[in-house]
Order: structure tokens, then sequence, then C-alpha cells
């Protein structure tokens, strides 16, 4: 399943790279995420509630941020397994300064979803991504938001 | 399959549940009909730790008028909306909807209530109750209020409901005598959900389209009021070249559904396509 969306974000490209690569603030964003370790330079170990009203799934995995250029793009790659399927997705986000309180983030990548979830949730997947996705930058603009020494 | 263990409580009033349901919080799921949360608990998509049947509750049942408004209880079958002479009088769109959601058996257990609070974006009753302007009742701890029907759905099975609260009932304004009402829909063929569905509340005067209402389930994430459809209608004459040209406009600025049961574009012609044949038998 192809992943392609864009955001806004209001805040400075350098904030918003912060927000999307910092643990601390990343595991703040993602909606569900209950745990984010570092175990290596760039890699994390993730525990993550996902999912869609009664149909949520605890996913352990890792995620793994490559081709870092800060500010502008970097790949997220995520892999993991719940007791109702497993996932694995590539995503390439890249930030465009919009204007000098904006900044535009692009979003394109693919998700496979497999096991008992892609057998019976085929259906709603894609638009739980999407949504799930969604809540993910409306809580990195209420953290920006929040921010106040940006 | 079987479900996960679970803790079940049987409540007989809208305070005790709601007081179970402020305990239990999150971990907590309402049990209405159980047609759409029994098969997924026995996928084991989903795994309620507590289950709150609000089967026993008093006075969530049945269909009365008062005022030119029917008041329906959230725990109304299909069944009983199908065959309730005062429904089929007074709003037979309720009716025809209820006739068409999936199956006998689900219709004889499912509830208006239970389908609508679970809010699946391939529901039926969702685009009936957009095009009826429906008010929705709802209780929680912090007393009652309504929430019209175009504010109810919010996101992909995500509702207006809060997580300490239960849809009580469902108001429908009986419409005008001049008024007609049709709800026509593609059935998935395996599972009956409407891959399109599409509820037209039309209001004529003479051959003029007074006033129009489409609501339209199965197409996008959410179910929605095809106001570019309504606005392109409203005022004009009923022929055949303006209904068609309105109903073009049925997907217009819509996020549209693509998966493995029907593409984008598939699903988007469906939109106008049935929104067409349901103006059209709304007005003849």
């Amino acid at each position: 399943m192809k992943i392609k969306s864009d955001h806004t974000v209001s805040a400075h490209r350098e904030k918003v790279w912060e927000h999307l690569t910092d643990p601390d603030l990343l595991s703040q964003c993602i909606p569900g995420c209950e745990e984010l370790k570092a175990t290596g330079s760039d890699t994390y170990e993730a525990t993550i509630k996902v999912g869609v009203a009664g149909i949520k799934g605890t996913y352990k995995g890792t995620v793994t941020l490559e081709n870092m250029q800060s500010p502008s793009a970097y790949r997220l790659m995520v892999e993991g397994k719940s007791t109702i399927g497993f996932l694995k997705g590539a995503c390439d986000f890249r930030l465009e300064e919009a204007n000098s309180h904006e900044t535009r983030v692009e979003l394109a990548g693919e998700l496979a979803v497999g096991g008992k979830l892609a057998r019976v949730g085929q259906r709603i997947i894609g638009s739980a991504a999407k949504m799930t996705i969604g809540q993910f930058f409306k809580q990195i603009n209420k953290l920006v938001a929040t921010d106040t020494d940006s | 399959m079987i479900a996960s263990s679970f803790e079940y409580f049987a409540p007989t009033s809208v305070d005790e549940a709601l007081a179970l349901l402020s305990e239990h919080g999150d971990d907590a799921k309402i049990l209405a009909g159980g047609h759409s949360l029994i098969p997924a608990m026995k996928l084991r998509l989903a795994e309620p730790a507590v289950l709150i049947d609000i089967q026993r509750v008093e006075g969530l049942k049945g269909i009365s008028e008062s005022d030119g408004t029917l008041v329906i209880g959230a725990l109304t079958t299909h069944h009983e909306l199908e065959s309730s002479d005062l429904v089929n009088h007074k709003v037979p769109i309720l009716a025809q909807t209820a006739g068409e959601i999936g199956d006998v058996q689900v219709r004889n257990k499912g509830t208006i209530g239970g389908s609508l609070s679970h809010a699946d974006p391939a529901a039926d009753w969702p685009a009936t109750i957009l095009a009826l302007d429906a008010d929705l009742k709802i209780v929680g701890a912090g007393g009652e209020r309504v929430v019209k029907a175009t504010d109810f759905f919010e996101e992909l099975y995500t509702t207006a409901l809060e997580a300490d609260e239960i849809l009580t009932e469902i108001h429908v304004a009986v419409p005008a005598e001049n008024t007609t009402g049709n709800y026509l829909k593609l059935h998935q063929v395996a599972s009956g959900f409407a891959l399109t569905g599409v509820a037209v509340v039309l209001t004529k005067s003479g051959d003029i389209c007074e006033n129009i209402a489409v609501g339209i389930t199965g197409v996008s994430d959410v179910p929605y009021r095809a106001s570019e459809v309504e606005s392109a209608l409203a005022g004009r004459a009923l022929t055949a070249d303006n209904m068609a040209a309105a109903a073009e406009k049925a997907a217009d600025g819509v996020d549209i559904l693509d998966d493995i049961h029907a593409s984008e574009a598939y699903r988007s012609n469906l939109a106008k396509v049935y929104t067409r044949r349901a103006i059209e038998g709304a007005a003849s």
C-alpha cells in the first residue's frame, strides 16, 4: 500500500526536524506510543498501540531513521509485530519551508501489512494509516505551539 | 474462533451503565446487538477487557412519535424499524434503509444505535441519518446533550461520542407531505456492506426541487452530506439533465476510499451513478 500525503506544521524547519527525529519528542507525537528506546544511532525499539475504535494491536518492533539530511529529508523505516499481524514500511520525509513560520512536510512511502490484520482488515488499513498519520501531525502542531523557545 | 476472556456486566439502567463506563474507561466496550463487536472479538481484532451489555437497559428500545418527531430508542433493531407501521407511514426511508442492511440475522439482532456508534465507513444508517438531519441524544456522566447528525461522524470509526458516553435516542423530524425519500445502495457481495449507499430526501413543489438533502456512505472514511449536489439542484426544475448534472458532483471535494473491493475511480463513479438514480427515484 502506498502512503502519500503532505502536512503543514506551524514552525521553522529546524524545529520541525527536531520534532520528527528526536526520540523524546517523537514518542510524544506518535499516537499510542508506549515506549521508544534507542538501541543504536538512529535505531529505536518501539512499543506502539495502534488501531481504530476497538480494533487495536500493540506492536513491538524497530524504528530506523536513514539518509539523514538535516533539516530537509530523511527516511523512516518501521517493522513491527502484534498478535493480530505484522507491518513493515518505509517512508521518505521531505521538509520544505512554506514561509517564514510554516514548514511543509511531504510523505511518500510504502506500507506492507500481513497476518490476520491483512486478511480481515484490508478494507480499512489505508484509512487507518491515514488517520494515524493525521493524528501524528496534529500532535506535532500542538507540541510546537506550546514550545515557547521556537 | 473464540474471543479473548473479558469481564461481563449487564446493567439494567442507563445510570448503572454510565457508572461502569466511567469505572473501566478505555478497557470497556458497550455491547448492543453485537453484530459488529462480537465478530471482531471472535477474530481477536478487538479484545476489550470489559463488556457492558446494555440490552437489558430499560427505555432504550422502541419507536414513538411526539410533536412531529419520531423518537427512536438506540437499541431498536433494524428489523423493528423495517417492519414498524409508524416508520413506514411517517418516514418510509428509514424502513427502506433498514431493509437493505446485512442479512436477516443481522437485522434481527443489530441495532440502529450500535451501528451509528460503531460508525463503520460502509454502514447504511449514516447516509439516511445525515439526509434526514437527525438529532442524536447522548447521555454521559456530565448529563445529556444533543448532537446533529452532521457533527456526529468525525473520523474513521470515530464519532462525537466520548469514552464515557452512550447514544440513547435518535430524533427524526417527520418530513412534510411533499417530501419523499429514497435509499439506494450497491451491496458488497460477500459482506452486504455498502460499496456505495446514497440517501436522498427531496421536497418538491410541482416540478421544482424546493429542497434536497443527500447523504452518502461507503465512499469515504466518513459518511458525508453531498452539499455540492444539494446546492446544484435546490431551486431548480427536476429535469433529467438537471438531476444528472447535480449527481456528477457527488464525490466533489471528497477523499475517496481505495481498497481491494473497489478502486478510487470505480467508487467515485458509483457515487455519481447511485446519486443520480437515487434522486430520480425520489423525484418520480
